[in-house]
């Protein structure tokens, strides 16, 4: 019932048809362009979309299994790693604070 | 020498050029110590808010907010901002009346639509500036009045003050606005929908100001108003008698005074150079009122003639209305690309000052800013940008193209929000037009209210039990923007793990499964025992038994069973209503289970129809907080009665 996932990491599982997901640990939401960029550019070489979750993460969806170390050097060289899944403490979720909303207490 | 007293927007707008003389403020302060003087309006005696209230809530040079106001003036249609503004039909149209022909600007059509107004009983008065020289608001209530009225005037006029004394004798009107002060206008008229709070209230007797409805506005064509004294002053340099003056006509660079003994045209250059133009309106970036029901102005069509602007059902209406009664004819001439110059010529004007100002370091309120929906502004003065994502599934060109708008705009930083989009951080106030123009040209577009957010659901997630990606982008097509009287956020689950917390969405939707034993291939043998994350199964005398108290209908027990014994009952949507996570929180409660995709479109249109009926506090009180106000039964009950007139 759990999904198969890579190399003991939690945060790359395989999906239904077999492909695998990368779920970026992204903390409180805060990317810099260079990483988004990256992002998009490891999406588009290996064939994947990109899932922009609830918890504020970004998961490339689509990723076949030979390609995986590949996709996560891509990503390491901008500072992305997988993280935040199974049973842990998940990535942090947070609203912007008191750097950007003129509505935070802190 | 006026005494000098608190004022919030005395430091914020009017000192800094940047008023507009509309009357906004005046008219909404119910203690009335804002008056007008030739130099800009002031406070008149102490204000214990120090002119924080009411006043600073309406100045559209505060924010003009044309995205959310857009919402209630456009409804669902509402567009991204253009040059023109948007509109459902334009005519060039003129009085049949000759008397209000001869009396009026470029035809009388402006004239014969109130009339019309007036005479059918659409209004019982009409606010608009009467009196070429030394102008004033007035309100008008039959056709003398506004053969009397009638003509365009160049002169800065409170005319918004004009509406308050409205509301002291009429109920309907019709207001005759330039572009400022029909933004003015709107802010006034929304009040209650921008702000969330009441109306500052007479510091006596507690009530606010009685304002008329406004039932239509006619938004007229600007390129540049005039301060009176400074233009009669410039006038009588240049030895002209004003009491021979009969017509004033402004056009693009000139302006020429009809008068008795012949016309005289002057360079406008030569009227700005002489500093008779109004501040506040080097700053101003709408020639054509963008926000008006109607808007009316000369250029687009031939002499005589008075370009009609259509911009929501309501305008389009009124002259289709006018035109069968017979008080104006029309015809379909019109050259909008002359109208897209005298807009873009103003535009131009508003980049050299907002330059200008930049370079001399004077100050500027971006007012403008949130005119783009999803352009909202940050505690360090400067605006964050929302960028849509087709419910949170986006492409590598999606991305390529956030992260340079973002490298190119921003200070280098993009937040992945908890609702699925992606906001470009950190914007200054002037690069917003630019970064906008980018935008929309990349094909990208912001959204300013919260879309439905979905899980991945069925198509990619192991767990995913229905489809949420597409429903998500069929609910945002069919709900967003729908105004209701708080925020209404939707979210979808594909499974009870409920990722996107449907019992804390004011609208969530869960995707579930009940499962059925076929007793017949079940042989006992419990894996769906051990994989069942409740406890619900049990094998009692060599069978699986669900235990449905404690079954949460998440499938595992379907997808698990070695022997497919397992069987899918039911399968669809659960829908929960009234549950959010704010400032006074609150559970969602079950409406439906086993929904198709029509019976969750039937019932959120009905949830919002009981939630309308229900509302005391218009963005204070979200749908959980009314539904406990009300009572759950009686709200389920009434949620279920809607439902059946509109199946029916």
């Amino acid at each position: 019932m759990k999904p198969e996932i890579y190399k003991g990491t939690p945060a790359v599982f395989k999906r239904k048809d077999g492909k695998f997901e990368i779920k970026i640990l992204v903390t409180g939401g805060m990317l810099t362009p260079g990483q988004v960029k990256r992002i998009g550019e490891v999406a588009e070489k290996y064939g994947a979309e990109v899932h922009i979750t609830v918890r504020q993460e970004l998961s490339i969806l689509g990723v076949s299994e030979e390609k995986l170390d590949a996709a996560l050097d891509d990503l390491k060289e901008v500072g992305l790693a997988p993280g935040s899944a199974g049973m842990t403490f998940r990535n942090v979720v947070s609203c912007l604070g008191e750097d950007y909303c003129f509505k935070a207490a802190a | 020498m006026k005494e000098e007293f608190m004022w919030f927007l005395r430091d914020e707008v009017v000192n800094s050029d940047l008023c507009t003389y509309c009357g906004a403020c005046a008219a909404v302060c119910p203690n009335c110590r804002i008056e007008f003087f030739e130099d800009g309006p002031a406070l008149v005696e102490e204000c214990p808010r120090d002119g924080k209230g009411a006043c600073m809530d309406v100045c559209h040079r505060i924010t003009t907010d044309a995205s959310r106001m857009g919402l209630t003036i456009f409804g669902f249609k509402a567009k991204p901002p253009s040059l023109i503004g948007q509109y459902e039909k334009m005519v060039s149209a003129r009085a049949t009346d000759s008397a209000i022909r001869e009396a009026g600007q470029d035809g009388g059509a402006v004239t014969a639509l109130l009339a019309y107004c007036l005479d059918n009983g659409l209004v019982d008065g009409v606010v608009a500036t009467k009196g070429m020289w030394k102008p004033a608001p007035s309100v008008i209530t039959d056709k003398a009045g506004l053969l009397e009225a009638a003509g365009s005037k160049y002169f800065v006029t409170p005319l918004l003050k004009g509406v308050e004394e409205a509301g002291k004798t009429v109920n309907k009107i019709a207001v005759v606005a330039l572009p400022c002060q029909v933004n003015g206008l709107r802010r006034m008229q929304f009040f209650e929908g921008l702000n969330a709070h009441p109306m500052e209230v007479n510091e006596e007797d507690g009530t606010p100001i009685k304002l008329p409805a406004f039932a239509y506005t006619i938004g007229l064509f600007c390129m540049r108003n005039f301060s009176y004294e400074k233009l009669t002053e410039f006038l009588k340099g240049k030895g002209i008698k004003l009491e021979n003056i009969k017509k004033f006509v402004i056009r693009l660079e000139t302006m020429r005074l009809e008068m008795e003994d012949g016309d005289v045209e002057l360079d406008l250059r030569e009227v700005e150079d002489a500093g008779a133009v109004w501040d506040g309106c080097y700053i101003c970036r709408d020639a054509v009122s963008k926000l008006a029901d109607v808007s009316a102005g000369y250029t687009g069509t031939p002499k005589d003639w008075t370009t009609l602007i259509a911009r929501n059902a309501k305008g389009l209406e009124l002259i289709t209305a006018a035109e069968n009664a017979g008080y104006i004819e029309t015809s379909s001439e019109v050259e909008v690309d002359r109208i897209e110059e005298f807009a873009d010529h103003k535009m131009r004007s508003f980049d050299r000052e907002l330059k200008n100002r930049l370079e001399e370091e004077k100050p500027i309120k971006f007012y403008w800013a949130r005119d783009y929906p999803g352009v909202r502004p940050e505690a360090k003065g400067t605006f964050f940008v929302k960028i849509r994502t087709n419910s949170g599934l986006v492409n590598h060109d999606y991305l390529a193209k956030v992260a340079e708008l973002a490298k190119k705009y921003g200070d280098g930083s993009l937040e992945a929000t908890t609702r699925q989009s992606i906001e470009i951080q950190g914007v200054p106030g002037e690069k917003i037009d630019d970064l906008m123009a980018e935008l929309y040209e990349k094909g990208l577009m912001t959204i300013g209210m919260g879309y439905v957010v979905a899980c991945p659901g069925i198509t990619y997630c192991p767990e995913g039990l229905v489809e949420t990606k597409q429903l998500a982008n069929e609910l945002t097509a069919e709900f967003v923007q729908r105004l209701t009287p708080h925020k209404m956020k939707i979210g979808i689950a594909g499974c009870p793990n409920s990722c996107v917390r449907v019992r804390r969405h004011d609208i969530g939707i869960m995707g579930h499964v009940r499962p059925v034993l076929d007793p017949e291939k079940c042989n006992g043998c419990g894996r769906c025992t051990e994989t069942c994350k409740v406890g619900a199964l049990s094998v009692v005398a060599g069978k699986a038994q669900i235990d449905r108290d404690k079954c949460v209908e998440c499938g595992w027990c379907i997808r698990s069973c070695p022997h497919e014994a397992m069987l899918e009952e039911n399968k669809g949507y659960a829908l929960w209503i009234g549950g959010n996570d704010s400032r006074i929180p609150t559970d969602g409660i079950l409406l439906r289970n086993f929904c198709t995709k029509e019976d969750l479109f039937r019932l959120i249109n009905s949830v919002a129809a009981v939630f309308i009926k229900y509302r005391t506090k218009p963005g204070r009180e979200r749908l959980g907080n009314v539904i406990q106000r009300v009572g759950e039964g009686e709200f389920l009950r009434e949620v279920f009665e809607t439902e059946e007139k509109m199946r029916s």
